[in-house]
């Protein structure tokens, strides 16, 4: 059995941060990740990311991914268990990780928890049908693989994530016939790409929605149909598409299954992405050896996860008794605080504001 | 000045829909190029590069294809154009690539005799045989 000081799941942004600060300061760290490959969501996001220069903006998340996995892997406070997965978390602190055809058991004094978030799925006919892709899966697929799925795309959702992807898509050389959305106003995407897909000829199509796909054995063409402000499909309105892909980028919602199944304190709060973990500004659950970092305490982005996951990562350092500078610790609070009021939408805030004003069940 | 301002915004319009069309055009156009179907690999790109990677072999329903070392299984099959992974245990309606992030169980297969292996994450190895899935799988 393993008994590191520090046990982080998930090699994103935010627990390659919390790995590096909390060995940094000392303590022993041991990082899980399903994936082969450290670096989380940041190795398929080509574009340049916005806010403060000295927090990363301006670099690429593909070069931040690369900067943070080699300063973890020339970490030697940190032993990263890669391509394994968590599978089991117990009551008595030990947990379970599935490496081929044995398990690790680990037993650490702080764990921080970084699993990051999973697409949402939407209700229409056949959204089962090959074709039917996560955006994020596009994105991995073109932007760390190099392979595009289909030739002709339709995007659902005009948030963040589906207005870069659109844009990504073009960059690498396919045909977008439209990103739709059911609001009758942009998500939260930046004006910069809205901007920049309209000018490529690319019709954001707001107050329309997917009503099913068809084809044989694969996507062959979606339907869409026109909404009115109660969201009741208006007759007339239908629109096909020729598309052997469709997109959903329709949210993302954290992937909580081992906290729920340790039992910590969440609160439904649809602005973060539905079920999110009660944690205090260091990311401290109501179980107080476990923190939660990233997506998975909320829906943000790459900048706040890596300034959450420095945070708890030096909070679960300090805790066990090692030499932490406070001042620092401090800074990157008010820093994380300023950075969301400043970039994020008003929804995250709000969200986030209700979520400080829970309580922590014992 | 009513007039010039009139031309104007005829020009202005005449010049959105070229951008428009022209961009599709070239879409169109390098599409053809590129992709002799079903190889869907990109190989013009502003801003990335991807460096050939040492092709291998590999097996998918017994037909021999060729993917590159380490990406994910899934991966090297779309690029080989097979959209169907796996069928779902019931119905046995036709399943495929999702979330890549082995979250969503929508492309497990059977690869070298083991069932429920998330193709999305396992890195595709020379001579590796890959195969539908068509029930809940069974441990040899």
């Amino acid at each position: 059995m393993k008994e590191p000081d520090v046990l982080v799941v998930g090699g994103g942004p935010a627990g390659m941060n919390a790995a590096l600060a909390a060995a940094e300061s000392g303590a022993s760290v041991v990082l899980v990740d399903r994936f082969a490959k450290l670096g989380g969501q940041l190795v398929k996001q080509t574009h340049k990311f916005f806010g403060w220069a000295d927090r990363g903006a301006g670099a690429r998340g593909i070069e931040l991914a690369q900067k943070w996995s080699h300063a973890v892997l020339a970490q030697p406070q940190v032993e990263t268990y890669l391509g394994k997965e968590m599978i089991g978390a117990y009551r008595d602190g030990i947990w379970l990780v599935a490496d081929q055809e044995k398990y690790i058991k680990i037993k650490p004094k702080r764990t921080v928890i970084a699993t990051g978030a999973s697409e949402k799925m939407i209700l229409f006919e056949n959204n089962d049908l090959p074709g039917v892709y996560g955006a994020g899966a596009v994105q991995t697929l073109m932007n760390s693989y190099g392979i595009l799925p289909g030739e002709h795309y339709l995007i659902v959702g005009s948030g963040n994530v589906g207005v870069i992807v659109a844009y990504q898509l073009l960059q690498a050389g396919a045909v977008v016939r439209a990103v739709i959305d059911v609001l009758p106003r942009l998500g939260g995407a930046y004006w910069v790409h809205a901007a920049k897909i309209q000018r490529a000829g690319i019709p954001i199509l707001l107050q329309r929605t997917i009503t099913g796909v068809y084809g044989n054995q694969k996507v062959e063409r979606a339907e869409t149909v026109g909404v009115d402000d109660k969201f009741r499909l208006i007759p007339g309105t239908e629109r096909t598409f020729r598309v052997d892909v469709v997109c959903l980028a329709v949210g993302l919602t954290p992937l909580s299954d081992l906290l729920f199944e340790l039992g910590i304190q969440e609160y439904y709060i649809p602005e973060l992405g539905g079920f999110v973990p009660w944690h205090d500004q260091t990311g401290r659950t109501n179980r107080k050896d476990l923190f939660v970092v990233g997506d998975v305490s909320g829906i943000e982005e790459a900048t706040t996860a890596s300034l959450q996951g420095r945070i708890a990562g030096l909070t679960a350092a300090s805790d066990l008794g090692y030499a932490v500078d406070e001042q620092m610790r401090r800074r990157l609070i008010e820093a994380l605080a300023e950075f969301r009021c400043s970039t994020l939408s008003q929804n995250v805030c709000s969200g986030l504001d209700r979520l400080a004003g829970k309580e922590a069940s014992q | 000045m009513k007039k010039e301002w009139h031309v104007y915004l005829a020009c202005d319009k005449i010049a959105r829909l070229l951008v428009s069309l022209e961009m599709n055009l070239v879409c169109f156009q390098t599409l053809e190029r590129r992709w002799p179907t079903p190889l869907r690999r990109i190989k013009i790109h502003p801003i990335l590069t991807f460096p050939p990677k040492p092709k291998v072999q590999f097996f998918f329903e017994g037909e021999q294809m060729e993917g590159a070392e380490g990406e994910p299984i899934a991966a090297a099959l779309v690029a080989n154009g097979i959209s169907t992974f796996r069928e779902s245990v019931d119905l046995h309606r036709p399943r495929g690539f999702f979330c890549a992030i082995g979250n969503c169980s929508s492309c497990l297969m059977v690869v070298d005799d083991v069932p429920n292996v998330r193709t999305c994450i396992v890195p595709l190895h020379q001579g590796m045989r890959v195969q539908v899935q068509r029930d809940k799988g069974v441990l040899k």
